[in-house]
């Protein structure tokens, strides 16, 4: 276009501004996380798969009751984290771990933990959702079951109260002895969170949980994060941003090993501190 | 990294900074029309808006496609709403050009005023305002947009002394009031141009600066 008629004329001075705005205050914006009680305290967390180190000095406060999400490119490091939070990396040969993780002020890693007990505190979503071959009913109080629980009252309740969490009873309550891998995806997803949430874990660990539903269920799973937050801490790894936008309160972004921006979700993705960050989310790389 | 759909966002702000040439441009002839008494000229004025309104459609339809594809966040996000909030207030200074060309028409029947009473340099200032706003656009300049809002008092002044003069006049020469009321018209329509001039200037700082200047400034 022709931008003569813009540039012609002088401009104008430029006097000292006496006001400044305000910064861009975004509505319903949750507290600096660093005032909140955090469900998972992560300090210094160094990580080596052999000699390749896949995490760097990171320092983290999760809150409790709040959904994050961690974000970042592929081989950033956000699985491995969320894996040092329940110590599933201790089953891959040649991990050495540094640092320190706290769930509810107690170390994970500290010695006379037991890891069994810690993953029932930390309950798991993977990608792929991953009902074992047995009923619904034996799915649900599967962790329960490991943990001498053999009384029918308490596990009935355990299924009624998980299934409804996961909003799933109304549509199983009148097959619970029929196989889990008669589900949808999108159900069985649903039904590896009730499982997750039968022992009443402290933390909800979801690494991708919706990559490989449809629209319609990856709604549902949406829907219930969102509910899930009023009782469990729940931490997401997603590639999905937009999803990250809709579930989360806080977000965290890694970028090869380094956590580079912590904060509320709205102030990620609408106004980050770090040009990296901000690169990132416009998809200017990754 | 430049992105696959870089090409949308410039082509939004192209469309921006077209519409921002037209608009200017009709408003330009609108004030040559009034105060030259040309009819013609101002006729032109009001055929031209049609391709105002055009362009006003098609940049909301460019926002829209971009808010659909590429669901952008932070400054981007920031820079399509701006967008719409730009075009908005370039297709209003479109239609006070036209507000002002009918003026002209009218004016252009009835026997001319001894004098403008300061009107063609509030016109100017209006103007001015809606240029240096689309620079600071161009240039991502907020101390350059901030200067406008400082600059808004200055206008609001000169508007009020210009009203009261018209006034007077009116007192001293009652058969040219139809030709005063007029003018009090034309002051008012250059007064709203200039505000213009300052949202688009507020939005430019909220979009680099992601800081909200709005009902804060001196302004």
């Amino acid at each position: 276009m022709d931008r003569t008629i813009i540039e012609d004329e002088p401009r104008v001075s430029r006097p000292t501004r006496e006001t400044r705005g305000h910064e861009l205050e975004l509505e319903g914006l949750p507290p600096d996380v660093e005032k909140l009680d955090p469900a998972v305290e992560v300090k210094e967390l160094s990580l080596w798969y052999g000699e390749s180190q896949a995490l760097f000095d990171v320092n983290m406060r999760i809150p409790e009751r709040m959904v994050t999400a961690f974000i970042g490119p592929s081989g950033c490091g956000k699985s491995t984290l969320l894996r040092c939070l329940n110590r599933l990396n201790d089953l891959i040969p040649g991990v050495r771990i540094s640092g320190t993780v706290r769930i509810q002020g107690e170390d994970i890693y500290g010695s006379g933990i037991d890891v069994i007990a810690l993953r029932k505190r930390t309950g798991m979503v993977f990608q792929k959702s991953n009902p074992f071959p047995k009923s619904i009913y034996e799915n649900v109080i599967y962790g329960l079951r490991i943990d001498g629980q053999n009384r029918r009252s308490v596990l009935d309740e355990a299924v009624e109260r998980s299934l409804h969490a996961a909003g799933l009873w109304d549509e199983v309550k009148d097959r619970l002895k029929e196989s889990a891998m008669n589900l949808s995806g999108g159900q069985q997803q649903r039904l590896c969170i009730a499982r997750a949430i039968a022992t009443e874990p402290e933390v909800l660990l979801m690494d991708e949980p919706c990559s490989a539903l449809d629209p319609i269920a990856t709604a549902r799973i949406e829907a219930l994060i969102t509910e899930l937050r009023e009782t469990y801490t729940v931490v997401i790894v997603t590639h999905n941003m937009h999803q990250a936008t809709r579930v989360s309160d806080y977000t965290a972004f890694f970028y090869l090993g380094n956590l580079i921006e912590f904060g509320p979700t709205k102030k990620i993705f609408q106004k980050p501190d770090k040009k990296q960050t901000e690169d990132y989310v416009t998809g200017r790389f990754g | 990294m430049e992105r696959y759909y870089e090409a949308q966002f410039k082509e939004l702000l192209d469309l921006l900074l077209r519409l921002s040439y037209l608009s200017i441009e009709n408003y330009s002839r609108a004030l040559q029309g009034i105060f030259s008494r040309d009819p013609e000229l101002c006729e032109q004025v009001v055929e031209a808006d049609e391709q105002i309104d055009e362009m006003e459609v098609r940049i909301d339809q460019a926002c829209i496609d971009i808010l659909l594809m590429r669901q952008p966040v932070a400054k981007d996000l920031r820079f399509v709403t701006m967008s719409m909030k730009i075009n908005t207030n370039l297709e209003r200074m479109g239609d006070q050009a036209v507000y002002i060309a009918r003026l002209g028409c009218d004016l252009s029947d009835l026997p001319p005023l001894k004098n403008f009473f300061g009107l063609p340099m509030l016109g100017e200032k209006a103007k001015t305002a809606v240029r240096t706003a689309i620079d600071s656009l161009v240039d991502e300049d907020t101390e350059l947009a901030r200067s406008i809002a400082a600059r808004d008092p200055e206008i609001n002044r000169l508007h009020r002394d210009i009203i009261r003069r018209i006034l007077h006049y009116m007192a001293e020469e009652p058969s040219k009031i139809t030709q005063a009321v007029d003018l009090i018209f034309l002051a008012k329509a250059m007064e709203r141009v200039a505000d213009y001039g300052k949202n688009i200037a507020y939005e430019v700082v909220y979009m680099v600066d992601a800081v909200d200047d709005r009902h804060r400034s001196t302004g």
